[in-house]
């Protein structure tokens, strides 16, 4: 019986059973022809396979692991309160209209530098492993918010200020915090954040300022109980961008703010 | 694994979805670019995800259909091709690097040749090391079309490196 190629690749493949392996390995014994046949094409598909193994076994470019870590866990799809990172306004723009652009599905992430893409992982890391803060799921709100006029105090959510660049998502202990955007202003660099609780039934929306001091100082916060979504209409989001026109904010492109995230917010 | 970070579960698999990007576009930069796609993509979609079902195979379906759908028309021809740019094996040297460089080349080159859909199986099968079945579920094709277009991607990878075999595939 003739040997095809098909056959010779399946049994290559581990792809015949035990029964077909066994004829087809005896009828080999008498077909010089088919033997060499399977020889070329096992020769072959090793050079296939060789042909791409140092592609797998290269790193992983960082940016593109970033882009992964920066887009939101499909977990969490239901919280609220997270929007997309806005693009950076254009030379000489003060228009606020980009921070009005919120999460919806299909949204992308642009890619990072290299640099930014490892302060970002590095965050996510050290925010992981922190130890759960004082405020749980089922404390009292108000323990939970940010109030203006005071110092962030939660140690984790310093750290995510101090580390992350905007876009990312972090979970903390005491809930999730979205990096919306950092900005230039009259009182030092400043951050918008949003934040829902663990349970995802409070969320707020606070713009904290980087003093003279290694702190962040809030100077604006207003939490209210989660709604699926804020729609760009809302109040709380004018009040916010209020604050930041009184404050002559003008966001920073990537390029500032990691050289800001690098420089622990010292300029 | 169900219960882990999906995105964790997805980085696990860059490099293999990196390397069949390749394979389907020949051209490194354009592949990360199609993967980086298709994971945010996956993960837009990650609730059709069956947890029962091959996280690897649903991954190389998406890296595949967007390849199709989204970037097949930007794909440069095979003469313009970067494939000199696709890492080199390290550790190698002299005659026999060179010797070596200029098979794996050619390699490539006839992988490059190949029409998509043997190509994307090839990859799957041949140098993932899929089963028929895992690649017919990745690709959401017959079996049967699994192994005709792998017969027929390894016959003519054999020809053109000069290993041919003979024709009874089709």
């Amino acid at each position: 019986m003739p040997i095809d190629d098909p056959t010779l690749i399946a049994y290559l493949d581990g792809q015949l059973d035990d029964a077909a392996c066994a004829r087809l390995e005896a009828a080999l014994q008498t077909d010089a022809d088919a033997s060499a046949r399977l020889d070329r094409l096992a020769r072959s598909a090793d050079l296939a396979r060789r042909s791409f193994g140092p592609v797998l076994e290269e790193p992983v470019p960082p940016r593109l692991i970033d882009a992964i870590w920066r887009a939101p866990d499909p977990r969490q799809r239901a919280d609220a309160g997270a929007r997309q990172r806005p693009e950076p306004a254009s030379s000489g723009s003060a228009g606020w209209g980009w921070v009005r652009s919120w999460w919806s599905q299909g949204t992308r992430w642009p890619a990072v530098a290299a640099g930014g893409a490892l302060a970002s992982l590095a965050s996510l890391v050290a925010v992981l492993t922190w130890p759960a803060g004082p405020w749980q799921a089922g404390d009292a709100p108000e323990r939970w918010a940010l109030q203006t006029g005071t110092t962030v105090s939660d140690a984790a959510l310093q750290r995510v200020l101090d580390t992350a660049a905007s876009g990312s998502r972090l979970q903390t202990p005491q809930g999730m915090t979205s990096l919306v955007a950092s900005f230039e202003t009259t009182a030092g660099p400043c951050r918008e954040i949003g934040r829902t609780t663990a349970d995802g039934g409070q969320s707020e929306l606070a713009v904290v300022c980087r003093t003279g001091s290694d702190r962040w100082q809030v100077v604006f916060a207003e939490a209210g109980a989660s709604a699926g979504y804020v729609t760009a209409s809302s109040q709380r989001q004018e009040r916010a961008d209020a604050v930041l026109e009184k404050l002559n904010a003008r966001p920073l492109d990537d390029a500032a703010e990691q050289a800001l995230l690098g420089s622990g917010w010292r300029r | 694994m169900t219960d882990a970070d999906p995105r964790a579960q997805i980085v696990s698999l860059l490099p293999r979805l990196r390397r069949f990007a390749c394979g389907l576009t020949h051209d490194p930069p354009l592949a990360d670019d199609l993967v980086q796609t298709a994971c945010l993509k996956a993960l837009e979609r990650w609730h059709q995800w069956q947890p029962d079902t091959s996280l690897a195979s649903w991954m190389f379906r998406i890296v595949q259909t967007t390849w199709i759908d989204d970037y097949r028309s930007r794909q440069r021809r095979p003469e313009d091709t970067v494939i000199d740019d696709l890492p080199e094996a390290v550790g190698e040297d002299g005659r026999e690097l060179v010797e070596r460089r200029s098979e794996l080349r050619a390699v490539r080159l006839a992988i490059a040749a190949l029409p998509d859909d043997q190509r994307a199986v090839l990859m799957l099968v041949t140098v993932d090391g899929l089963s028929y079945q895992e690649a017919a579920q990745a690709l959401n094709i017959p079996l049967g079309t699994v192994m005709s277009r792998l017969s027929r991607a390894r016959i003519r990878l054999a020809d053109q490196l000069g290993h041919a075999g003979n024709r009874h595939a089709d």
